[in-house]
């Protein structure tokens, strides 16, 4: 069943439906809040936040502007910049954490990475989490909504009440920074 | 690098954005496979965006279950645009009667206010007693 007949279910009185839209989403509006945030437990507080959000304005869910995917995101993005500038928090701890907790990160039994690769790999994800976190809050957004959700630049606008020329301008700086970033750490 | 690289690089970025157009992706992508330069740079571009969609994908905690059913219980029902609907013309309604009874109150206290101080500024002269039991009597005797 896709998305919009689950909402339409909920619409409908059907809250289950509804529940099932959580399992689809939940850890994608998790990793977004959390790399916006930079915080474990702000991040579950306002991704939950956006799934109440999303649940009473349903009826303002237009399949035909957009999936609901896209729209989830929007409100997410918008929570987490809005919970950033009330706290007034630009920068942030930098992520280190699910490097032991993310079962994706463990290899399979029949694939078994050499032990140096791993680290790489580890390494790697570490310093893009920690380049990130380094970035302003809206170029961080734009990435991770263009890289983490695959939002198209006019999607990215939308979302965030800007211009597709902001948007771009924002991915062109959050890029740069990230090369720069890695080539200062030689990753590249 | 020369003109054809610079002409081809400038158009990356769009390329990254995924906004270049069909026919530019394809001549800027056929430069970039005869160029080492160029696919050197490609490439790391490249890598970014896949490490990029590597490091984000989270997990959400083992309390989260639990957390999201507490606070799901606050939920009964979306909200349904007549409800939506019905709410805002109730609070115009409200509104508009406040608005109403808030202008008479104070058309009736200014008024009121008003009357108070014309009596006290103008004083009119009153009639004394005696010239009315004289006019009453007057009128009795002619009668």
């Amino acid at each position: 069943m896709d998305d919009a007949e689950l909402v339409q279910r909920c619409l409908d009185g059907d809250l289950t439906a509804f529940d099932e839209l959580v399992r689809r989403y939940r850890d994608r509006i998790y990793g977004l809040a959390l790399h916006l945030l930079g915080d474990a437990d702000w991040a579950e507080d306002l991704a939950q936040d956006a799934f109440l959000r999303a649940f009473t304005r349903l009826s303002l869910f237009d399949p035909k502007r957009g999936s609901f995917s896209a729209w989830l995101m929007t409100i997410t993005t918008r929570l987490c910049l809005n919970a950033l500038e009330r706290r007034n928090a630009i920068t942030f701890v930098p992520l280190e954490q699910d490097e032991t907790e993310d079962e994706s990160d463990l290899p399979s039994a029949l694939t078994l990475p050499d032990p140096e690769s791993e680290w790489w790999a580890k390494e790697r994800k570490r310093q893009v989490r920690q380049a990130l976190a380094q970035l302003p809050p809206y170029q961080r957004a734009a990435l991770l909504l263009r890289y983490g959700e695959g939002l198209s630049v006019a999607e990215i606008a939308d979302a965030l009440g800007v211009p597709t020329g902001t948007v771009k301008a924002w991915l062109f700086r959050g890029r740069e920074a990230l090369r720069r970033h890695f080539k200062k750490v030689g990753l590249l | 690098m020369n003109e054809e690289c610079r002409r081809w690089r400038q158009t990356l970025h769009e390329w990254l954005d995924g906004d270049a157009d069909e026919e530019t992706a394809l001549l800027a992508q056929a430069h970039w496979q005869t160029c080492p330069d160029c696919q050197r740079v490609v490439a790391e571009w490249q890598s970014i965006g896949e490490w990029l969609v590597d490091a984000l994908p989270s997990k959400v905690s083992p309390q989260w279950e639990r957390r999201w059913h507490q606070r799901r219980q606050t939920l009964s029902s979306p909200i349904l645009p007549w409800q939506g609907l019905a709410v805002s013309w109730l609070l115009t309604i409200v509104g508009c009667v406040a608005a109403i009874q808030l202008v008479d109150w104070s058309l009736t206290s200014f008024a009121q206010r008003l009357s108070v101080w014309l009596t006290s500024a103008v004083s009119f002269p009153t009639v004394p007693a005696e010239w009315v039991r004289q006019v009453w009597d007057w009128l009795l005797r002619s009668v």
